[in-house]
């Protein structure tokens, strides 16, 4: 039996237990073989129910079906000492509201039995809070889903741009490149063809200034005809009269001289000087006549009116008689005069379709000015100097080559280009026309499509070389 | 001898006369002149009494050129010898003339010592 002190005690623990589950700011209740046996006023509020309209109830009568398992395991646990862990579950309340609870359960002793001591608080608003908020974030979620979506496709979209573009870029590099080594492949096809357009108008340059010399030639060939055969004419009376004179001047001395002593041996004197001075000025006219008569020869030469006949010709035949025809000629004019001739006919030349009056006036013209340069350079230096002429003759197939080389002085630079001109001589007057190398450049370029050029060092050598076509053209 | 001598130059007539004075003087040759071909063909035609034997012509005249003269000269006249003159002394007219019947071509200025042995020659 408990004593009367034991059951105030307890009375007093009960009171105790009433007043602060009264006024506890938590919900707390009691539960006694699974059914309600108490319940504080926020139990009640929270509910709905009066905790009277409870009594006897299961205590697991309002927990929704879903979580009663959950309320079930983790109680038992709590109970046992298993677990310290509150748990959440969730109730309809009276009025049919749902709500969240966060609960903790702990074993006690009630009027004497076990009992389940139950409190609880009640967690809706901050599930409905953490439900907004679950929500919230499950839209933000989705929408940064559908954001990262968009982002992932806008992504792929830039990717594939990007990886297009870096094609494209490729593609035009590898263009670029493509374009600038075309580029240099023009630029050095270009550049070929430049050179070569170069080339073709300095050509066209030369064979333009050929021209031009060859009309000037041609045109000063058809002026020098007329004016020559023009000349002729009077001239042909100057030295016919001036011929006449001298021996018309002959007989006045004759028929003066027989009857001498008709004059005066002063008057005779005076007459003898004066028909020697006319005598002399005659003789000086028909001497001047004459070579102004050569000039004019010279002048025909070069405008003959009909090109001569070509026939097959032995060019070395013709070259040595002609060699042979200036030396003789130079001899007769100077007898002392020494001259080593060096020869070298290449014997393989065959013959040559020229015609020979002309090359061998061409011939001639050279020979006779390379003799008068060495004879010249003689004069200079007397017996120490040792006149020599090479004539070399070479077969080229289509053509024969010829070479004629002194030693004499050689010709100065600045009348290189002016050796082919007509009426250009170095010769003093009246020992040169000035034709000579102008009727040969003629006769050798324009007659037989020949070249004609020299080499030359002054004080040292001259040679002329003369290349000629084997057949007409 | 009775020689024609044709030529547009009057001065031709004081050379020859000159040339051959003595010739003249001692009448072994007669010197007779025209100053051109046509003038050269009528003196002939009308002076049938005077036997010219030789015709010395040049060749470049007005009028009726030498070539022209020559042929009608050979044509009409066969015994008469015809030499020509020029200042054109070339092969080619050298040539031309000897084809149209010349008996001898001379060149200007004229060699008449030349001229005198082939006179002589005839």
């Amino acid at each position: 039996m408990p004593s009367q002190k034991d059951n105030e005690a307890q009375r007093a623990r009960e009171d105790l237990f009433e007043n602060l589950a009264k006024s506890s700011m938590i919900g707390i209740y009691l539960v006694q073989d699974g059914k309600f046996v108490f319940g504080n006023p926020l139990f009640e509020r929270c509910t709905g129910y009066r905790i009277d309209e409870l009594f006897g109830v299961d205590c697991l009568a309002l927990v929704i079906l879903d979580d009663k398992p959950v309320v079930r395991e983790n109680a038992r646990k709590m109970l046992k000492g298993e677990s310290a862990s509150p748990y959440e579950y969730r109730f309809r309340a009276k009025n049919g509201e749902l709500k969240w609870v966060l609960e903790m359960v702990t074993p006690v002793q009630y009027q004497g039995k076990h009992a389940a001591l139950v409190n609880f608080v009640d967690i809706t608003e901050r599930k409905w809070v953490e439900e907004e908020l679950r929500r919230h974030r499950l839209h933000l979620e989705e929408l940064v889903e559908e954001r990262s979506a968009e982002l992932r496709q806008a992504n792929t979209v830039l990717y594939q741009e990007i990886a297009e573009r870096t094609r494209a870029q490729e593609a035009v590099q590898k263009l670029n490149e493509e374009l600038e080594q075309r580029v240099q492949e023009r630029t050095r096809a270009l550049q070929a063809k430049n050179t070569q357009l170069e080339d073709m108008l300095r050509q066209l340059r030369e064979m333009q200034q050929q021209v031009i010399t060859q009309q000037k030639l041609a045109s000063l060939g058809a002026l020098t005809a007329g004016i020559a055969h023009e000349i002729r004419n009077p001239l042909n009376f100057v030295i016919n009269f001036a011929d006449l004179s001298a021996e018309l001047i002959q007989e006045l001395r004759d028929v003066c001289a027989k009857p001498a002593e008709n004059f005066a041996s002063d008057t005779w004197t005076n007459l003898e000087d004066i028909l020697f001075a006319l005598d002399q000025n005659v003789q000086k006219i028909i001497v001047h006549g004459k070579r102004a008569d050569r000039i004019v020869t010279g002048m025909l030469q070069h405008s003959r009116g009909q090109p001569g006949a070509r026939a097959p010709t032995d060019l070395n035949a013709l070259l040595a008689e002609h060699v042979n025809l200036a030396y003789h000629s130079l001899r007769a004019q100077d007898t002392s005069f020494q001259i080593t001739i060096e020869t070298a006919y290449d014997s393989s030349l065959g013959l040559a379709e020229v015609v020979p009056q002309d090359i061998g006036r061409a011939f001639l013209n050279v020979i006779n000015n390379a003799c008068y340069a060495v004879r010249t350079k003689y004069k200079e230096l007397g017996e120490g100097f040792r006149p020599v002429l090479a004539v070399r003759t070479r077969n080229l197939g289509d053509a024969v080559e010829i070479r004629i080389c002194d030693n004499g002085n050689g010709i100065p630079s600045d009348i290189h280009d002016k050796i082919f001109q007509p009426f250009f001589t170095t010769k003093p007057a009246g020992a040169g026309t000035g034709l000579g190398l102008s009727i040969s450049y003629d006769i050798i370029v324009q007659e037989h499509r020949g070249q004609m050029t020299f080499d030359t060092a002054v004080g040292r050598f001259t040679e002329f070389v003369i290349a000629l076509p084997k057949r007409a053209p | 001898m009775h020689v024609l001598v044709v030529d547009d130059e009057a001065d031709v007539q004081l050379l020859f006369q000159q040339r051959f004075r003595r010739e003249l003087r001692t009448r072994q040759i007669a010197l007779h002149f025209a100053l051109s071909g046509e003038a050269a063909l009528a003196y002939l035609e009308q002076s049938d009494a005077v036997p010219i034997r030789l015709v010395l012509s040049d060749i470049n005249m007005p009028g009726m050129n030498g070539f022209e003269l020559l042929r009608t000269i050979k044509a009409r006249y066969g015994h008469i010898k015809v030499f020509m003159i020029t200042a054109y002394n070339d092969p080619h007219n050298h040539q031309a003339a000897r084809q149209q019947g010349a008996d001898d071509y001379l060149a200007k200025p004229l060699d008449f010592v030349a001229l005198r042995q082939k006179i002589g020659a005839l």
